[in-house]
C-alpha cells in the first residue's frame, strides 16, 4: 500500500480509545432496554468515518486532522457512554423508590441503604468539575456504573416479593377503611 | 386528579410490568434526545417533548435520595 502511514502512536491511542469505546457501549447494550447505545455507536460511526479518511488522504497535515477528529469521536462515545450508563441507572433507582415508597423495602433488600448512598455518589459524579481530566472523570463513572448495574438487578430482583407485600397492604387498608365507614354509616343509622 | 388516581394514592397498588417497561422506554427516548442533540431520530422520541429531554440530566441529579 503506497499510503501514507500515520504516526504509530497516534493510531495506537485512537485503536485503544476505540476499544475502550466499545467496552462501554457493550455495558450499555446489556441495560434493561434496547436503544441506549444508539448514540455512542453513532459517535464511534463517525470516528470510522475519520480513520478510513485519514488512511486515504495522503496530505499529512490532513491527515493528523482526520485523527484528531476521530480520536474526538472515540473520547465522546466514551464519555457520554459512561454518563448515560449512570443517568440511567439513577432513573432506574428513582423509579424503585417511588415504586415501593409505603413499602419497607430493608428486610428484602438488605443492603437498600448502600444502594441509595451509591446512587448519591453517582449524583456527585456526574455534577462534579474538579477532576484532573475529563478522562479520569469518567473512568470513575464506569467504575462506579460496574458497582451500581448488579444492586440495579438486585432492586428489580426484589420487586415481586415487594409486590405481594404491597398487594397485602393494600388489601388490608382497603379492608380498614371499609370496616371503618360501615361502622360509621350504623352509628348514624342507629 | 381522577377518582382512580385518587384510590391509587389512597390504596398503592404495586406498579405493572407494563408500566415499569414504559417509564424504562421514555427514560431511554429522554436519554437519547439529551445526548445525541437531535442527531439520532428515533420513532420512539416522540414519547418526550424536547424540553424534558433536555431537563433530564438536570432531574436525574436532582433526585432526592435518601
Amino acid at each position: 500500500m503506497d499510503r501514507m502511514p500515520s504516526p504509530s502512536g497516534e493510531t495506537e491511542e485512537i485503536a485503544t480509545l476505540f476499544e475502550k469505546a466499545e467496552s462501554r457501549i457493550k455495558a450499555l447494550e446489556l441495560l434493561h432496554n434496547e436503544g441506549l447505545f444508539y448514540h455512542p455507536v453513532n459517535q464511534l460511526r463517525y470516528a470510522g468515518y475519520h480513520i478510513v479518511n485519514a488512511i486515504k488522504n495522503t496530505d499529512s497535515d490532513e491527515q493528523a486532522e482526520e485523527w484528531k477528529r476521530a480520536k474526538r469521536h472515540c473520547q465522546r462515545a466514551i464519555y457520554d457512554a459512561s454518563e448515560m450508563a449512570l443517568v440511567y441507572c439513577l432513573a432506574e433507582v428513582d423509579g424503585f423508590k417511588k415504586d415501593y415508597k409505603n413499602v419497607d423495602v430493608a428486610p428484602t433488600v438488605s443492603n437498600y441503604l448502600e444502594i441509595i448512598g451509591m446512587a448519591r455518589s453517582a449524583q456527585v459524579l456526574i455534577e462534579s468539575v474538579n477532576h484532573e481530566s475529563r478522562e479520569e472523570k469518567y473512568n470513575e463513572c464506569d467504575d462506579l456504573f460496574s458497582k451500581l448495574k448488579p444492586q440495579i438487578d438486585r432492586l428489580n430482583d426484589a420487586r415481586p416479593e415487594l409486590n405481594k407485600r404491597l398487594r397485602s397492604q393494600r388489601r388490608n387498608l382497603f379492608l380498614i377503611s371499609s370496616a371503618l365507614i360501615v361502622s360509621i354509616l350504623a352509628l348514624i343509622v342507629a | 386528579m381522577g377518582l382512580r388516581e385518587y384510590m391509587n394514592s389512597l390504596f398503592p397498588k404495586p406498579p405493572s410490568d407494563k408500566e415499569i417497561n414504559l417509564r424504562r422506554q421514555k427514560t431511554v427516548c429522554a436519554i437519547l434526545s439529551r445526548y445525541s442533540e437531535g442527531n439520532i431520530n428515533l420513532n420512539r422520541a416522540k414519547y418526550v417533548s424536547e424540553k424534558s429531554a433536555n431537563g433530564l440530566k438536570k432531574k436525574a441529579l436532582s433526585y432526592h435520595f435518601k
